[in-house]
């Protein structure tokens, strides 16, 4: 028969006890008086913005998100505790976190949809219909349990008990077990955090603006480049603030396919603001007359190479001038 | 074993399957002869030899049928458990060092499967905690799926740019759905507003509180096909559906690249659950509301996922209709069926009032089926789009055999698969709900194989493999299951241990199941992009005039371009062996990965130069040492 580890047979003591129907107790539906306390919290602390860490948004948010709804729904419509003989069709612990799980990503977004419909999409009244719903949902919960009989009730606690039952057998491989739980869980959380505190590959862009039909710098295109003949250079890298560069522009004439007689033409260097920003404009006043010509801006870290070219600059640009 | 009546059949019911297998088998294997597509080499040889395996197993004379069940290893559980988290933990450590999911990862991820699977098929029952193993299973499947997530800049994916970049962007600016109202999500908005609310809630970008909720969930998920798993069989075979599950190759493709059809694979699970209990004799109210209620979320997030949702429960009502007429387990369990006329009126509500292509939903599928029929159909039609999607097998000339490395896991999981399929047949075995699994592997194959086989691509097969997997994986543990009871205990130890060490390395190792970073990655596009490529994107969206013509890249590159709304891009072109166009974005992937590009009027990879694509005589206009955009000498007058 197919079955969960939970499925313990219970003892003379919890049979006897089976029939007392009575009040709901704290200690039996702390799972439910969880679920409301956290949608709860989640409701008036996230709507209030006190400027929490996002680690603490992110502690309150996931659960409220993925979890809690959908536990007490689950815990409504399934009040009996498997294993029970009366109530052998109940879910087990894993089929009530996964089912959870995939009712709280419903009714999250559903309540979403409907107080768009209602109102408008904003996270208060989105917050305070799930604090509704649940606390609504647990409610319903506390009065199907509390109509079973006491061991037939579905309890949190039990269910855990149950799952973890044989764990003080052989302590030292339990011991391995949790050591081994806590290294696994210390690495995958530093990788987490190196995975994220990165700032990503730094990365040096360097662009030839103009001016653009509405007075804006826009790349150029064939519209637009041949309109003006004042060259915005650019040079962005946010992980170098205040970096220093320097734009070397050549020119050299075309012939035959192959580019000669190249002239250095001007030289300038740009410090990059805090934001990792620095532009400058190159007004192109061209005293040579060969055409078609290459005119070549060549970025530089700090100083430029003695002899500037493509391959040693660390960025390239090029227009030709027909 | 001779069964002694075969209710309304001439043979018994696995008899009947397996003939049909074999006959499948030996029909479709001259195929190979007219089409060089692994799947139709495979294919067939590997439907006919698991065939012919599970015969030998039926007719095998047990002498002990639980020798297997009684050996003992005497292994402790939680000494293996141990084991695989330090192995897990190794694992975030290699992805957080190596930078994301390269091939040691991949390797070092193969191996804590296979230590996975082992503990599943081998452990004994004293030893085997359900708990813990699952706990291995979710902690390996958000270790993998994360790595992937938090080492890649930006998103995973094409679709994912859309649905976050665009319509939760609008929605959140807007505060309002009606930012979405003229596409199709307008009536299946879960996916976009679950993600804004957990932004606005975080006080985070879009991408964090994706990565946050369903990247969280997509894992976790796998809980309920254990619960599948547990409702039909033992807790072992349970957990072994589950593993396998949460490493399958799709899978594992849409925890990564999260989407709606993400969302609609967990609704699809938790429907299925609640179909199961349902089916197995839990007819209280409870049930049946919870069947209904994913069945709306599913319509309610995304229209292909609804569709397979309704697939597979015609097949299951139509599978509880047609159970009397074997001689099997005949118990009565709840009906299927009034909840799929429910599911599918609630479907074809939403779609005929959902804006599609200037209609609705509706219109625009069967007018699009109409149009696939007199167009496209045709048997061995294989020309319309990949079965396995852009970059796929058939999307250039890979090797077939790094295409059979990239297939292997599926192989291996479809020969387990086929003789679960059978075996789940067998009197003893047989209940509606198991055979509801069997049929409805079988049946989302053909959407998958079959209907590609004859040019029919309307239904997106490629988005169907994570949904089939469901009953795959359930299938494959009932094979598994079958072949330690029907085996020796030597000879079924090799097969499993095969299994165990095969399918977790071979599913990892798959270009669907890693699109940001696929191991043959000259032969299979890489759908996630660097710092530098996304740096260029933006550059271009802040300094491209509203009225310039498109750009030309590659793609997917150029898929980036318009779903961030930076620029329209259309993808490079080779004519007559050169790229002429007025404006490019070259990539060093261009000459280095699998980009797609138009030769001639058909899309394929290949690779390009710099050269070819930016050519001598254009201006090269930016660069940040892999990105450059280049423009033709067209308006350049030098004054």
């Amino acid at each position: 028969m197919p079955g969960d580890s939970q499925s313990s047979p219970m003892s003379d003591k919890t049979v006897q006890s089976s029939s007392v129907v009575g009040m709901p107790s704290l200690a039996a539906n702390g799972d439910i008086a969880a679920a409301a306390a956290i949608a709860l919290l989640g409701a008036v602390v996230l709507s209030l913005r006190p400027g929490l860490p996002f680690a603490v948004r992110a502690a309150i948010v996931v659960p409220l998100v993925l979890f809690v709804p959908g536990y007490v729904i689950v815990g409504a419509l399934f009040p009996a505790e498997k294993g029970v003989q009366t109530a052998r069709m109940e879910p087990s612990l894993v089929e009530r976190f996964g089912l959870a799980l995939g009712l709280s990503i419903f009714v999250v977004p559903l309540i979403g949809v409907v107080v768009d419909a209602l109102l408008s999409l904003t996270l208060v009244p989105v917050l305070d219909t799930i604090a509704a719903v649940t606390i609504a949902a647990g409610l319903i919960a506390l009065v199907r349990r509390t109509r079973l009989p006491t061991a037939e009730q579905f309890h949190t606690t039990r269910a855990i008990r149950s799952a973890f039952s044989g764990a003080r057998e052989r302590p030292l491989t339990q011991l391995f077990l949790i050591g081994a739980v806590l290294l696994s869980v210390v690495a995958i959380g530093a990788s987490g955090v190196v995975a994220t505190t990165g700032d990503g590959d730094a990365v040096t862009e360097f662009y030839l603006t103009t001016e653009g039909p509405d007075g804006g710098q826009v790349m150029a295109t064939a519209e637009t480049i041949g309109n003006d003949s004042t060259q915005q250079l650019t040079v962005e890298n946010p992980a170098d603030p205040v970096g220093e560069y320097t734009i070397v522009a050549r020119t050299g004439v075309v012939a035959d396919g192959d580019v000669t007689d190249r002239r250095t033409v001007g030289q300038t260097t740009v410090t990059l603001d805090r934001n990792g920003t620095a532009t400058t404009t190159y007004d192109l006043e061209l005293d040579r007359g060969e055409r078609p010509i290459v005119l070549t801006y060549l970025l530089y870290e700090d100083e430029p190479a003695n002899t500037p070219t493509r391959e040693n600059a660390v960025r390239w640009l090029r227009v030709r001038i027909e | 074993m001779v069964e002694s009546s075969y209710g309304r059949l001439p043979v018994a019911p696995d008899l009947a399957i397996v003939g049909l297998g074999l006959l499948i088998a030996v029909v479709l294997f001259p195929l190979r002869f007219l089409s060089g597509q692994l799947f139709i080499q495979v294919l067939p040889p590997l439907i006919g030899v698991a065939c012919l395996v599970y015969l030998a197993g039926r007719y095998r004379n047990v002498a002990d049928p639980i020798g297997f069940d009684r050996r003992r290893l005497g292994t402790d559980g939680r000494v293996a458990a141990g084991l695989t988290f330090l192995g897990i933990g190794t694992l975030a450590l290699v992805g957080a060092t190596q930078g994301g999911r390269t091939l040691p990862f991949l390797a070092v991820s193969g191996l804590v499967g296979s230590a996975i699977l082992a503990q599943i098929l081998f452990l004994d029952d004293e030893a085997l905690g359900v708990g813990l193993v699952l706990t291995q299973v979710l902690a390996l499947a958000i270790v993998v799926r994360f790595t992937a997530l938090l080492t890649t800049p930006g998103l995973v994916g094409v679709d994912s740019w859309t649905h976050l970049t665009e319509y939760a962007t609008a929605i959140r600016a807007e505060d309002s759905l009606s930012a979405i109202a003229g596409v199709k999500y307008r009536t299946a908005p879960l996916f976009h507003v679950l993600v804004v609310v957990v932004a606005d809630a975080l006080g985070a970008p879009l991408r964090t509180a994706t990565y946050l909720s369903l990247g969280l969930a997509l894992p976790l998920a796998t809980t309920l096909c254990y619960a599948i798993g547990n409702a039909l069989f033992e807790e072992r075979w349970a957990l072994l559906a589950a593993a396998i599950f949460a490493m399958s190759d799709h899978v594992v493709r849409w925890g990564v690249h999260i989407i709606p059809t993400s969302m609609g694979l967990v609704f699809f699970l938790g429907t299925l659950v609640a179909a199961t209990r349902l089916v197995n004799g839990d007819t209280r109210w409870s049930s049946y509301l919870l069947v209904g209620a994913f069945g709306v979320a599913t319509a309610l997030t995304h229209q292909i996922s609804a569709f397979i949702l309704l697939v597979v429960l015609g097949v299951g009502s139509a599978v509880q209709l047609l159970w009397p007429l074997l001689p099997t387990d005949t118990r009565r369990g709840g009906w299927l069926w009034p909840v799929f006329l429910l599911e599918t009126g609630v479907v074809l509500g939403l779609w005929s009032v959902t804006p599609y292509h200037d209609s609705n939903f509706v219109a625009e599928l069967v007018a699009t089926v109409e149009r696939t029929l007199t167009t496209s159909v045709g048997f061995l039609n294989l020309a319309g789009p990949d079965p396995t999607g852009p970059g796929g097998a058939a999307a250039g000339a890979t090797p077939i055999g790094i295409e059979f490395l990239d297939a292997l896991g599926f192989f291996a999981l479809l020969f387990v698969v086929v003789l679960g399929g059978v075996a789940v047949f067998r009197r003893h075995n047989a209940s509606p709900a198991t055979g509801t699994y069997a049929v409805a592997a079988g049946v989302l194959t053909v959407f998958t194989f079959g209907l590609p086989l004859f040019g029919f691509n309307t239904f997106l097969p490629g988005r169907w493999y994570a949904f089939m997997y469901v009953p795959m994986a359930i299938v494959a543990a009932f094979g598994c299951r079958f072949a330690i009871r029907q085996f020796s205990p030597r000879t079924a130890m090799t097969g499993l241990l095969v299994l165990a060490l095969v399918l977790p390395g071979a599913m990892a190792i798959n270009h669907k199941g890693t699109p940001e970073n696929p191991v043959f990655d000259e032969e299979y596009v890489t759908y996630s992009y660097d710092d530098a490529e996304l740096a260029a994107v933006e550059t271009v969206r802040e300094t491209r005039p509203d009225s310039a013509d498109p750009i030309y890249t590659d793609h997917p590159y150029r898929t980036v371009f318009e779903r961030t709304g930076a620029t329209p891009a259309n993808m490079l072109a080779i004519e007559d062996g050169e790229i002429v166009h007025d404006t490019v974005v070259y990539r060093q992937y261009q000459s280095q990965g699998a980009p797609v590009v138009m030769i001639g009027n058909t899309s394929g990879k290949r690779q390009v130069s710099m050269n070819e694509v930016c050519r001598r005589e254009m201006h090269r206009l930016y660069s940040d040492g892999e990105v450059v955009v280049c423009t033709g000498i067209d308006g350049i007058d030098g004054a």
